[in-house]
């Protein structure tokens, strides 16, 4: 009995006192701690893709990367008659309606929460013994990790003007809560970020994932792309558009970038300093690894509807949405239009303006790609595309080699090009302009780009001629604004490279002038005006047939010499083999109202709504194309607001 | 119904082993008594249980209360009936006795549930409210919880909405906690779980509800909120008893609501195209047809959708099967339930299986056993109306097109449409209940308890109890997304399903000693105990797409390799969640007439970081019996009167696991696509930037009472007063940080304030006939003393229209005033032509007079012109913006209460109970997207939006009128409207205004009962011991200014952990119905 006793006594002390402390720790096995996940390269890639893994939402694959990219000369949509609270409000640059936009607030959170898994990517890296060992691998993922950081405080400066800056991750009882920093700082820390471990990282064709991860070619893309920002113009708070050397004070070091080229050191501080540094990067990227362009440029993107992924092609880093789980908007929300198909549908939130298709030059080939005057409403139907809803015409779901179904819409797998190798031809060719003119070095690189766009036949004249004719400084430079335009369309680089030159205003009104002027020239009025009659004989009206589904234009862009004498409803065309229909082109650019016996003319909703925004007829004062910090994020934040930035937050 | 009939087999089958087990002992009588028992009114108590006491020697008496039982004649005979006062008679030689049982009527000695042990109520020293359990049996209701409804004063019970497995939300005493998990401690036979949702009430004998420090301390971590005690029926000694409870419900819509004519309908559809321009217009004739036709729609009747939706034929059923019996040494009771319990809209329905056994034995003399089982199954099917992204919502049964236009008049041959016609025109064409069939879910959970006691009487008073538990649940969801679905859309069109499966286990050790003794006149009863509980839970998870649109959900998830797209599948274990507790009791007594508590628990919480891990959690309180010192025997009045308080400490530590680290997790969705395939990466663990310094909420209670009982306790109630307060708040709060949005962290305090009152009445008890009131009301008022250092506001989002919604947070905390403070924008009626200049036709612009406040935000069709909404500005800015926005409303309560009567006539009974809230604000969000277009193409809306009510724009020719004097002529003046163009915002712009706010008072008559027990002597003829036929009518009548469905709400994200700081939102609820019932219960 009594040993009974002692055996239970001691069962029950087991079970009333097991070591407290032990039991309270608790751990899941589903999860993991810092030290392991940057103990080897395999989990260490996996923290990595946290970081590329935020391309994969919304917030990027169908907002930041495209549709928040417009409306410019270049890319530009449709808005309603009234600011509508959603994204067209961005369109009209009249974002600082949109505090509470959703969406705002998710792109701003994304990119902070890339930021800091990036953070965490290079403290973990850093600290871990693999690296400090001098693994190649884990090199090459420090420099991924610094390279997407860079993107994404790219695109927080873009958007948002000056932002806070976080340099390390965050942990529980740091001030997190920090007032913006000026950009042009963030600029400056993330070119030396990747100036220092640009190095280290492999080019595309030295490891197996090839473009679709950031490599070596980018991030010395990346270095020049942000040199040129660090050079060029910005939104400040006084709601001017300054660069860093009107309004910073230089000697700072938190302004300036050591770098050393060719066994030489250098500083970058001022604008100046920032052009060589970009014309060095590229030099540099030449002098490593140098290519020809792909002489077809629809393969380029062809490539990207059909999942191809060339390297040492055009493309540098495209970012990979691949085909399963997620996949991206691209041929969703961006590309031709197809309304029905065997392969889904998706309909283009970006579009082109008709000034846009004019200003290519007719025998561009770059044109039919880049602008896509058809839409398609079943795999082999095409229609016609109103004359400003022309969209990108460089992808199209249709290509993909695999059909999502015919009720799919978004998720195509298309990837999105970052940088492509003739942009860094032409940031040399702009860089080497700013600092020493039109030189051989800069008209070489411009002409290699142009050597593209053109048949052999048509090079003399429009390469070799026209680049010789650019004498000056700023001919040239303006050749560098429009060929930038022609190469990259769609691709949604224009609104911030027009800020960086502080442009985007002159080029809004030369394009609601231009709108309105092929508008009044196609309704023959005001011809005593040459910048009206300079546009006589474009087509007021495009005429155009159907055969098998497919659309031929009787005059794509003039005036027919023959005007067919009957035309058919564009529903007919089919029933009527050989017969015209036609479509409003120059025409619908002006409005022509009846008014009793007499008419009234303005300009088109188009002209007066899509840039409605900005308001100056001059073109000088700065457009407000910055995006408002979100009431969300300004209602916790002790620091942040809307205060200046030319952001205006409640307007009619 | 196959199923059921199998475990009422099963049930005999063990009936009948039981019964051979326990046939009574029937040896060495030498004595025989007779007898008779009767109730105090005379009467014949048939079936009273006469036993040898100490023995298993028993009989029942007759038909006409008379008994004969053979006795050894030394002990005495106890003599007990269901609902009456067990006597004990000592024979002393007699042979025929006569005994009259008291009814139980008196409550005072009823026993009461406390933690890790009972009391009787009048040693009671804290606030503890009750419900026995007959009486909730004689009310059908589906879950313990809504059984409790108005019954408890200071315990508010809302029902979260209409859909068959609507959450019970249970608040004590207002709910000290700001976090999402304001609940109750559920406890059920000793063991914590959850929720008791899944507890069949035919099986409750008991619910106890802890409300003061001095009763809840106990419990301490998890005592803050109040706990919610359970007891099922005991096991039970004396004859077999078998009973059946059962019902069958029929229930509809209990409230519609007007929507606008398909004439209307149509029109307010081409005012809006007609203002759109050109696009619209045409956009719009696609549709409808031109202008000059549209009068057609008059003669053509639309689509109830309300119908459609929430118009399902439904009926619901509750058996309940039980066996109580045994001998004195071991007794047991088997029970069994099914419910099913339909819903209004189609295939949403609940389904439930419950089983419970519970089995006690006497061991040796001082050492009793006691096992319980509990088994529930559940399966609830449908996704309701509020299952977050792209599903049906309730609002869509307003605002869904009342006619589909001209394709309503057209013979359409879909037989000859290509595929992408057809799929084009079957998507447009769905009706709602279609739509809800493309979400298709299905949800089961199912959880074996096992709970195991072990009472050894070591010496006299001295009882050592071990008790251990487990509980183990099993639950899955499956969700089936249609080829309709924007979900599939993006997975190429082809249904896709996922499916969570969950396993959780729970363990409980606790281990108490108890010590009762008697000094004199000093009352001695002291527990310490200890107790260790710990969770955990794993998920897998399967995502696969692309199966062929034939088959059936069901199919699909029986064979989930004829996925043709991805499948993926993932697997999670949750860190444990543990609990280490020490804790103790002292009571003592002077006299009976001066009692005293001290409670003192530790607890330890695997939610903390090593040194916040343990918290102390101490309790006092006094009491005196004022009731029986002499001076007050003199009063004769006063049959009991006790004046109690008490002042006590309680903890909270429901948050998420291991938020105070940073770990990493593997993801699977949403992947980056290097090679065209999905890359799994690692990222945090927690979605909130991990914090270390997370600690311990605390409450401290204060409480103040006083128990009366009037004329020999006719009239008997209750009176408390509290003060309750909460700090180091555990809040998910809004933070500024790169990568994360919130951090849990002990923030600010709150307190409540209250009175409870709870009266009893039994104004008649007769032979025949009986009546009997009961009333209860709780004041409560809470306030928020202070939040994070430097802070007097905290603004939060309920959520509703997520990011749409413009200010975003429509709710404040606000130091100095109630949690639930609805901020928004204020009514100001809407803009008239005298607040405009003139019309400018070149820039179609009207021109607002100066001084008059512009409104971009509104972002409608119509700009800011006569007719527009206006909002006042606060600020004097000149331009409504989000600064323009104050406090619109309370959501608070002032009380809420309920009353109920109950009686008795010749056999028949009646009960009624009502329930009411009062002096509460409801944020309609219903009505804010119903009374303009949100996020829809081609809207209806609220019938109140009517042309007669709203601002109008178009003449006779369907012409927008622009000029400034025969706008004025249309709207204002004699022909004034009442509301604003609903053309004043933009399809995706909603804002909260203080027309949306309304009162949310209201008095229901939440169920009435009749019901007739047939005399026994009839029921007797064929077995049957009891036979009570009933029908209840539930939710009857609510008396209510609020014009949505029902004026008890809910916050529509109800899954938010922030969603207890946004309160009174009623957004896409499940509408309530009205129900009746038919039912028995029947006793042999």
């Amino acid at each position: 009995m009594k040993k009974r006793i002692i055996y239970i006594a001691a069962l029950y002390a087991a079970m009333i006192f097991p070591s407290c402390n032990d039991y309270l720790t608790v751990d899941s096995p589903s999860s993991f701690d810092t030290d392991y996940v940057f103990s080897n390269t395999d989990d260490a890639k996996k923290m990595v893709l946290g970081v590329y893994a935020l391309f994969a939402e919304d917030t990027y694959t169908s907002r930041m990367s495209n549709v928040f990219m417009q409306n410019t000369d270049v890319e530009a949509n449709t808005v309603g008659a009234n600011p509508d609270g959603s994204r067209r409000d961005i369109w009209s640059l009249q974002a600082g309606l949109l505090q509470n936009f959703g969406d705002i607030y998710k792109a701003w959170n994304d990119n902070y929460k890339a930021i800091d898994r990036a953070n965490q990517c290079i403290e973990g890296i850093e600290a871990s013994s693999l690296y400090k060992a001098g693994n190649a691998d884990m090199t090459m993922l420090l420099g991924e990790a610094y390279c997407l950081r860079a993107y994404r405080y790219f695109l927080l400066c873009n958007y948002w003007g000056d932002v806070p800056y976080y340099r390390e991750s965050s942990k529980a009882g740091q001030d997190l809560d920090k007032p913006k920093c000026d950009k042009n700082k963030i600029y400056s820390g993330m070119i030396q970020d990747l100036i220092d471990h640009e190095e280290g990282m492999y080019f595309a064709d030295q490891y197996s994932d090839g473009i679709e991860r950031m490599n070596r070619e980018f991030c010395i893309g990346m270095i020049a792309r942000l040199s040129l920002f660090r050079a060029g113009y910005g939104m400040t708070k006084d709601g001017t558009m300054k660069r860093a050397d009107d309004y910073l004070d230089l000697s700072n070091d938190s302004l300036a970038v050591n770098y050393k080229i060719n066994g030489v050191a250098k500083t970058a501080k001022t604008s100046q300093e920032y052009y060589q540094l970009a014309k060095d990067y590229c030099q540099k990227l030449i002098s490593l690894k140098d290519r020809s362009l792909n002489p077809d440029f629809s393969e380029i993107f062809e490539n990207e509807s059909k999942w191809i992924k060339a390297t040492n092609d055009d493309v540098l880093y495209e970012v990979a949405f691949g085909s399963t789980n997620g996949g991206g908007d691209v041929g969703w929300c961006i590309g031709v239009t197809v309304s029905a198909s065997s392969f889904g549908s998706g309909s283009s939130y970006v579009c082109f303006p008709v000034t846009y298709y004019y200003s290519f030059d007719e025998k561009d080939l770059r044109l039919p790609i880049t602008i896509s005057m058809v839409n398609y409403s079943s795999d082999t139907q095409q229609n016609m595309n109103s004359a400003n809803g022309m969209t990108p015409g460089k992808w199209n779901r249709l290509l993909l080699p695999a059909s999502p179904g015919s009720t799919s819409s978004k998720s195509t797998g298309i990837n999105w090009p970052l940088m492509r190798y003739s942009d860094i031809l032409l940031m040399l060719a702009e860089a080497e302009n700013e600092l020493n003119g039109p030189t051989d070095i800069a008209k070489e690189a411009l002409a290699r780009v142009r050597n593209r766009a053109f048949a052999a036949a048509d090079r003399q004249e429009k390469v070799t001629n026209y680049i010789s004719a650019l004498t000056s400084k700023s001919d040239f430079f303006n050749a560098i604004v429009n060929e930038r335009a022609w190469e990259f369309g769609g691709e949604c680089l224009r609104k911030f490279d027009l800020v960086r030159w502080n442009l985007y205003g002159k080029k809004i009104i030369e394009t609601k002038q231009a709108l309105d002027n092929m508008g009044k020239a196609a309704l023959g009025i005001e011809l005593d005006n040459p910048d009206v009659a300079k546009y006589q004989n474009y087509a007021d009206v495009l005429y155009y047939s159907r055969k098998n589904g497919t659309i031929s234009i009787l005059n794509p862009r003039y005036k027919p010499t023959d005007v067919p004498a009957t035309t058919v409803p564009a529903s007919d065309l089919d029933n009527n083999p050989g017969s015209y229909a036609k479509t409003d082109w120059c025409k619908s650019l002006y409005q022509k109202i009846a008014s009793g016996t007499d008419y009234i003319y303005k300009s088109a909703d188009y002209t007066t709504r899509t840039w409605r925004g900005y308001t100056d007829i001059t073109g000088v004062s700065p457009v407000p194309y910055l995006l408002p910090i979100s009431i969300q994020t300004v209602g916790t934040s002790k620091t942040l607001n809307n205060d200046g930035y030319g952001i205006v937050l409640s307007a009619n | 119904m196959q199923r059921m009939s199998i475990k009422i087999t099963n049930i005999r089958a063990l009936l009948l082993i039981l019964l051979a087990a326990l046939s009574l002992n029937l040896s060495a009588q030498n004595i025989t008594v007779t007898g008779s028992v009767k109730d105090k009114n005379g009467e014949p108590v048939i079936g009273a249980s006469v036993t040898e006491k100490g023995t298993t020697n028993g009989t029942m008496t007759d038909i006409n209360g008379y008994f004969t039982l053979k006795i050894s004649g030394k002990r005495s005979l106890a003599v007990s009936y269901i609902g009456m006062q067990p006597q004990e008679i000592a024979l002393k030689g007699k042979t025929k006795i006569e005994v009259v049982l008291e009814d139980n009527a008196v409550t005072l000695s009823d026993i009461v549930v406390i933690g890790y042990g009972t009391a009787k109520k009048k040693d009671l020293t804290g606030a503890v409210s009750s419900v026995q359990g007959d009486v909730l049996a004689k009310v059908p209701v589906t879950g313990a919880a809504q059984a409790l409804t108005g019954r408890l004063a200071g315990v508010q019970i809302t029902t979260a909405d209409g859909s068959p497995d609507a959450e019970m939300i249970i608040r004590v005493r207002g709910g000290g906690s700001v976090t999402g998990d304001n609940s109750p401690l559920y406890i059920v036979d000793g063991f914590p779980v959850n929720s008791i949702n899944d507890v069949a009430p035919g099986d409750i004998q008991s619910i106890d509800v802890l409300k003061d420090a001095s009763s809840t301390a106990i419990y301490g971590s998890r005592g803050a909120n109040g706990v919610v005690i359970i007891t099922t029926k005991r096991a039970q000694a004396g004859k077999t008893q078998v009973s059946y409870n059962g019902y069958m419900q029929s229930k509809k819509l209990s409230k519609r609501l007007d929507v606008l004519d398909p004439y209307n309908y149509v029109m307010y559809n081409y005012e809006r195209a007609a203002i759109g321009g050109d696009d619209d217009i045409a956009s719009f004739e696609k549709t409808f047809g031109v202008y000059d036709d549209l009068d057609l729609y008059k003669y053509q009747k639309g689509h109830d959708w309300q119908d459609d939706m929430f118009g399902s034929n439904v009926v619901s059923q509750q058996h309940n099967i039980s066996i109580t019996g045994g001998s004195e040494k071991t007794k047991f009771a088997l029970s069994g339930t099914y419910n099913k319990d339909g819903g209004l809209m189609k295939n949403n329905d609940y389904e439930r299986y419950n089983m419970n056994f519970k089995l006690s034995h006497d061991i040796a003399k001082n050492l009793t056993f006691e096992f319980n089982t509990r088994i529930s199954d559940t399966e609830v099917n449908g996704s309701g109306t509020s299952g977050g992204t792209y599903k049906v919502r309730t609002t869509q049964a307003i605002t869904s097109p009342a006619v589909n236009g001209l394709s309503d008049f057209t013979t359409v041959d879909t037989s000859a449409m290509t595929e992408d016609e057809l799929d084009e025109y079957v998507r447009s064409h769905m009706s709602l209940t279609e739509q809800s069939d493309q979400y298709w879910k299905k949800r089961n959970n199912r959880i074996f308890n096992f709970t195991g006691g072990l009472n050894w009487n070591i010496i006299k008073d001295l009882t050592y109890r071990m008790e251990l538990g487990y509980d183990y649940g099993f639950n899955e969801t499956k969700n089936y997304w249609g080829q309709y679905t924007t979900n599939a859309s993006y997975v190429n069109g082809l249904p896709l399903i996922d499916w969570t499966k969950q396993n959780t286990s729970k363990y409980r050790i606790a281990n108490t000693l108890t010590y009762k003794f008697k000094l004199n006149n000093h009352n001695f009863d002291a527990m310490i105990g200890q107790e260790l509980i710990s969770s955990g839970a794993n998920q897998n998870y399967v995502y696969a797409t692309g199966y062929s649109v034939g088959l059936s959900p069901e199919k699909i998830f029986a064979n989930l390799g004829l996925a043709g797209g991805t499948m993926s599948t993932t697997s999670y274990v949750n860190a444990d969640e543990k609990l280490a507790s020490f804790f103790g009791r002292f009571n003592y007594n002077f006299k009976d007439k001066y009692l005293f508590t001290f409670t003192l628990r530790g607890d330890g919480s695997s939610k903390f970081a090593k040194g916040n891990q343990w918290g102390l959690f101490p309790a006092a309180a006094v009491a005196w019996r004022i009731s029986d010192e002499p001076f007050m025997k003199s009063l004769g009045a006063f049959s009991n009167l006790k004046l109690r308080a008490s002042v006590g400490e309680a903890g909270n530590d429901r948050i998420g696991n291991t938020l105070y680290k940073l770990n990493y997790s593997i993801y699977s969705s949403k992947t980056y696509g290097i090679g065209d395939k999905a890359n799994n990466y690692y990222a945090t663990t927690n979605s909130q930037l991990a914090n270390p310094d997370l600690k311990w909420e605390t409450m401290i209670t204060r409480n103040i009472g006083l128990d009366f009982g009037l004329f020999n306790d006719k009239l008997a109630g209750t009176i408390d007063a509290y003060w309750n307060t909460t700090k180091d708040l555990l809040i998910q709060t809004p933070i500024t940080a790169p990568g994360y949005t919130t951090q849990q962290r002990n923030v600010g305090q709150t307190s409540n304030k209250g009175i409870e009152l709870t009266l009893n009445a039994y104004m008649i008890q007769k032979k025949n006939y009986s009546l009997s009131a009961t009333f209860n009301i709780g004041v409560n008022k809470s306030n928020v003393d202070k939040l994070a250092e430097g802070l007097t506001v905290q603004e939060y989002a309920s959520g509703w229209a997520g990011t749409d919604l413009k200010g975003y947070y429509d709710y404040h905390v606000q130091v100095g005033q109630p949690v639930g403070l609805i901020y928004g924008f204020v009514d100001d009626g809407y803009y008239t032509t005298n607040d405009f200049e003139r019309y400018d036709s070149a820039t179609k612009k009207y021109i607002l007079k100066s001084g008059v406040p512009t409104a971009g935000i509104l972002g409608g069709v119509i700009g800011v012109r006569p007719g527009t909404i206006k909002l006042k500005d606060l600020n004097g800015d000149g331009a409504i913006t989000e600064d323009d926005r104050t406090v619109i409303g309370k959501t608070a309560p002032k009380f809420t209460g309920g009353f109920g009567l109950n009686g008795t006539c010749y056999g028949f009974d009646i009960s009624l109970l009502f329930n009411f809230v009062y002096g509460n604000k409801v944020y309609n969000a219903n009505k804010i997207a119903e009374s303009q277009t949100y996020r829809t193409t081609n809207s209806n809306l609220l019938g109140i939006m009517s042309p007669e009510n709203r601002y109008t724009y178009l003449d006779e020719k369907g012409q927008v009128v622009t000029d400034l004097a025969t706008l004025a002529e249309m709207n204002e003046g004699a022909n004034a409207k009442k509301y604003w163009s609903p053309l004043s915002f933009g399809n995706a712009v909603v804002l909260p205004h203080s027309w949306a706010i309304e009162d949310g008072s209201f008095l229901r008559l939440q169920n009435v009962t009749v019901g007739y027990t047939i005399p026994q002597k009839i029921t007797r003829s064929f077995g049957c011991n009891q036979l009570r036929l009933f029908c209840t009518l539930n939710n009857v009548w609510t008396l209510t200014n609020y014009t949505g469905y029902d004026p008890e709400v809910s916050s529509p994200v109800r899954g938010s952990s922030t969603s207890g700081l946004t309160p009174g939102v009623d957004y896409s609820t499940y509408p309530k119905s009205f129900s009746y019932t038919f039912g028995a219960n029947i006793t042999f």
